[in-house]
């Protein structure tokens, strides 16, 4: 039993033993060569696919019945690495077509200044204030010189009033029969007596009388020329005698002594004259008698003056009045002659008082400032008008005017307001506001926008845009201005300006940002803005969608693999390009297990199964087109 | 005897057989490995070869630089080699180069080894070029040097073509002979000619030429036997069997084929590498492209694209010269002509 057992063990140990090492040893050994044979064929197929730039059907097929002498299943796997170049795109941001689209504009967008120039209102209120009165009625009269009176000056009748009044006192005549220069058939008698007495004291101042025969025809001259009229004395001479009375002679009467009485004559003095003091009956029927002028008769001569005559005597000649005899002074130094005006041309605010002094000019020369009266009123505006200034005096009871005139120019009165403008007010005194301050403007602010800037589309002008101003007048009053002020903004510029807007002379500025206008694009429905000058550069959001060319290429390596060389090969042309510089690289494995491996895997499981792994490639050195 | 006796023996010869059979697999990879390198070796020297064999000078004619291309050839075996710093090495090297033959247009030049005496007496032996071959032929009526384009230079023997004057060289595109006036009686006599058919014409000329360079291939390699023998190769060098095929690119234009032979390779050197290698150079005329305008994008058709006669479609002026510059200019490859080898444009419309 033992015996078949060893027996038993011993042919398997020589199974194993004797068959089983060579073959597995040998079957290892084949393994190693035909991996040798393989890589032999696999060498041989690239250098061909080398040479040759391209893989036909046939070669590959003589590839593969070269594998197969070697009894082996494989896994062939090509691998073609490409050198691919291709074109870089890319597709351009909407902002990118903006910037080329941009540079690309070869139209102006220039910028025209234009000088805007508001004028300032003009405001007539002309203010008249030349030759305004500088002085008042007060101070003219505080600075008034009055001068004296004429030392040439004569008085006259007109001295002591003028007209009408009696200087020498009248002559009563008393006495005989008269002539019948006295009346009519009174010539009585022989001799006459004329008494002349004054009228004021009742003194005989002389007796006339007279022989008949001398007629008293001439009614105009009674010649005593022979007579001599003593005053204060009384004497006869020739018929006459005389007496004095220390009156002035005011007034005579004279009284006649004879039977026929002849009413009371009231002489008058009419005048001296040539030595004649003439004297007239205040009767109708009058007479004129000439009295010889007295003359002194201190010494026993006569006055061949009767002023004269009585200056020597003493007497002072004086006026009467001949309605109530009282005496009359000298006024020559009250009648007023004529009256000027101080001021002739006087220009004077409304309301005010016109300078009404007035210098007069009097009978004896002596000039006096007073302040004369006027009723015109200042109230009207009015240019060169003519006013009247009255000046009443009176003398001795009787009062006098004299007028003069005076061009006057009624302005109104102005006022200056806070601000410096001098204007006129109204008529009725009434402040209306400074014109000025009304229509100047103190200042001009933007309101809207509030910011210095405001952005804008090309075309449209600031009124459009809502741009509005604050005026605000020197008054103090304001005024929102949206329309009517004055810019210079260029519509056709786009970009920034700086704009001056301007409204009644007063200048702001403000800076507007123009923007391009924008219009819809019809393809895809976004708004771009158009070129400057309104041309159309096409919508960037559709352009920027077209992939542009960077300008760069991609080189990367594309590798074929052996499922598109094979399919080109049994399925399309039958040969497979290469370009030159490609790598061709082939890998090849067997697929079914070599004997080795099979006996190998009686012994250890799992042995691995890939144990020809030939990979070879070379760069294709005859292909077709060149990257170069 | 017993099984034990049997294991022990079985073991011995196991032993020896898997360790012989080991070692020949062994020598078998290794000669792989080396192999493949040195594959890739020469593949890169002879690219860099034929990279600057030839070259368009300011003339516009092209120019064969042979010196150039075989430096190259060299530098880059002994880079790859590990031979920079190894003046001697890199000597020994160029012992397994036999011959390198460098084509032109109307000729080719040999390169080889030869033995020369110099002044000293002794004799030396160094790399030399040879003259310029011309691609010469002879029959009885002519005397014919070949171009590699379709310029022919006869040497007139008979006469035949210019029965006028005294004129017997000529140099001619063949394709005169057959349609000038002036051969109108050449056709006349000679009415087979090879000249006159464009098929003969052309296999006339290849043979000719590929037999000249395999003759002179031949010789050449032959000779270097004996030099080889005098560093010690004892190598035979010969002339491998080139297939027609491959000769067809080296005499398209100028070229240079490389026998590179008896390097020793291996790890105890027990094999050689022989290889011969045909680097064609062409100067090809570069590929024009015409960009057409797409909606968005351009696309570069090749000159004769049947898209680019479309009508309605907008064509750029402009040609240009590589791929390169197409795509620089924003192209993408037209799915028709250029679709396999460049990338068409996706898919998007704006």
């Amino acid at each position: 039993m033992g015996k078949i057992f060893d027996y038993f063990i011993s042919i398997i140990v020589a199974i194993i033993l004797f068959f089983g090492l060579p073959l597995l040893y040998f079957s290892l050994k084949q393994d190693e060569l035909t991996e040798v044979a393989t890589s032999d064929i696999v060498s041989d197929f690239v250098d061909n696919v080398q040479t040759h730039g391209y893989l036909t059907k046939e070669m590959y097929e003589v590839f593969l019945e070269k594998l197969n002498t070697t009894n082996v299943i494989y896994n062939i796997h090509l691998k073609h690495k490409v050198l691919a170049i291709e074109p870089k795109y890319r597709l351009k941001t909407a902002d990118e077509v903006k910037d080329d689209q941009n540079s690309a504009y070869k139209g102006k967008n220039i910028y025209t200044y234009r000088e805007v120039k508001t004028e300032v209102p003009t405001v007539t209120d002309p203010v008249n204030t030349v030759n305004l009165n500088t002085e008042t009625n007060e101070s003219i009269m505080a600075t008034a010189v009055n001068t004296p009176a004429d030392p040439n000056h004569v008085h006259t009748k007109a001295c002591y009033g003028g007209g009408d009044y009696d200087v020498n006192p009248d002559v009563w005549f008393n006495g005989g029969s008269g002539p019948s220069e006295w009346g009519p058939g009174n010539r009585v008698g022989t001799y006459y007596w004329v008494y002349m007495y004054c009228s004021h004291c009742g003194n005989m101042i002389a007796t006339l009388t007279y022989e008949d025969n001398d007629q008293w025809d001439n009614a105009s001259a009674y010649n005593f020329s022979s007579d001599q009229i003593q005053l204060g004395l009384s004497y006869m001479s020739n018929g006459i005698s005389y007496s004095s009375c220390k009156c002035a002679f005011t007034k005579w009467e004279t009284r006649w002594e004879t039977t026929y009485t002849p009413p009371q004559d009231n002489w008058t003095f009419i005048e001296y004259k040539d030595g004649y003091f003439v004297y007239r009956r205040i009767n109708p029927n009058w007479y004129s008698i000439y009295l010889p002028a007295m003359q002194k008769a201190l010494s026993g001569s006569y006055y061949p003056d009767w002023l004269q005559a009585w200056e020597q005597l003493g007497f002072d000649p004086t006026y009467i009045c001949p309605d109530c005899g009282s005496k009359l002074s000298l006024l020559c130094n009250q009648m007023v002659t004529s009256i000027v005006p101080t001021n002739p041309v006087q220009t004077v605010a409304v309301g005010e008082r016109l300078i009404t002094t007035v210098k007069l000019t009097y009978l004896d020369g002596s000039t006096k400032t007073v302040i004369a009266t006027t009723n015109f009123s200042t109230v009207k505006i009015t240019t060169s008008q003519t006013a009247t200034l009255t000046y009443s005096y009176t003398v001795n009871g009787k009062s006098y005017s004299k007028n003069c005139n005076v061009t006057v120019t009624v302005v109104p009165k102005t006022k200056t307001c806070i601000n410096g403008h001098t204007y006129n007010l109204n008529t009725d005194g009434s402040d209306p506001g400074c014109p000025y301050c009304k229509a100047w403007l103190k200042s001009l602010s933007v309101i809207n926008p509030n910011t210095n800037s405001i952005t804008i589309f090309k075309g449209t002008s600031l009124e459009d845009n809502g741009v509005s101003l604050l005026a605000i007048y020197l008054d103090g009053h304001k005024k929102y201005l949206y329309n009517g002020y004055v810019d210079n903004l260029d519509t056709n510029y786009v970009g920034s300006q700086n704009v001056t807007i301007s409204y009644k002379g007063k200048y702001i500025n403000l800076t507007v940002i123009t923007k391009r206008n924008l219009k819809k694009c019809t393809v895809c429905g976004k708004y771009y803005e158009l070129y400057p000058d309104g041309t159309d550069p096409g919508c960037p959001y559709c352009a920027a969608k077209i992939p542009i060319f960077t300008g760069s290429i991609l080189k990367y390596y594309a590798t074929t693999y052996s499922s598109k060389i094979l399919d080109e090969l049994y399925n399309g042309n039958g040969i497979y390009y290469f370009n030159t510089g490609d790598y061709f690289s082939i890998k090849v494995t067997n697929k079914s297990t070599t004997l080795g491996t099979r006996f190998m895997n009686f012994i250890v499981h799992n042995m691995p199964a890939i144990n020809i792994q030939i990979e070879k490639g070379a760069p294709i050195r005859n292909g077709f087109n060149s990257t170069d | 005897m017993k099984l034990h006796h049997f294991s022990i023996l079985f073991v011995i010869i196991a032993i020896v057989v898997f360790t012989i059979t080991d070692i020949k697999t062994d020598r078998l990879v290794s000669i792989m490995k080396d192999k493949e390198s040195l594959d890739l070796d020469f593949n890169n020297a002879i690219d860099s070869a034929a990279r600057n064999l030839v070259e368009v000078d300011a003339a516009g004619s092209l120019v064969v630089n042979k010196e150039t291309a075989v430096n190259d050839f060299l530098l880059s075996m002994y880079a790859s080699l590990n031979l920079m710093n190894d003046d001697d090495k890199q000597k020994r090297l160029q012992n397994y180069i036999p011959v390198i033959v460098i084509t032109c247009e109307d000729g080719y030049y040999l390169y080889y080894s030869d033995e020369y005496k110099r002044s000293d007496g002794f004799t030396y032996i160094s790399k030399r070029w040879s003259e310029k071959i011309p691609y010469s032929y002879e029959d009885d009526d002519f005397i014919y040097s070949f171009t590699m384009n379709d310029t022919l230079t006869l040497y007139d023997k008979r006469r035949l073509l210019d029965t006028s004057g005294d004129q017997t060289v000529f140099t001619l595109d063949y394709h005169e002979l057959s349609q000038d006036d002036q051969f109108e009686n050449f056709r006349k006599q000679r009415p087979d000619s090879f000249l006159l058919n464009d098929d003969k014409f052309l296999q006339v000329r290849r043979k000719n030429i590929i037999e000249k360079i395999e003759n002179s291939l031949a010789y050449y390699c032959n000779k270097h036997n004996s030099i080889a023998q005098q560093f010690g190769l004892s190598y035979k060098f010969a002339l491998p069997v080139i297939d027609n095929s491959e000769w067809v690119r080296s005499i398209a234009g100028p070229s240079i084929v490389i026998l590179f032979q008896g390097y020793p390779i291996g790890g105890g050197n027990i094999d050689t590498y022989n290889r011969y290698a045909i680097a064609g150079s062409e100067v090809t005329k570069k590929q024009i492209y015409y960009l057409e305008q797409k909606s968005w994008y351009y696309v570069y058709h090749k000159a004769g694209c049947p898209e680019l006669k479309k009508d309605g479609i907008v064509i750029l002026d402009t040609p240009y010269y590589s791929v390169l510059d197409c795509v620089k200019a924003g192209a993408y490859a037209c799915p028709y002509c250029s679709g396999d080898t460049g990338i068409c444009a996706p898919a998007y419309s704006p």
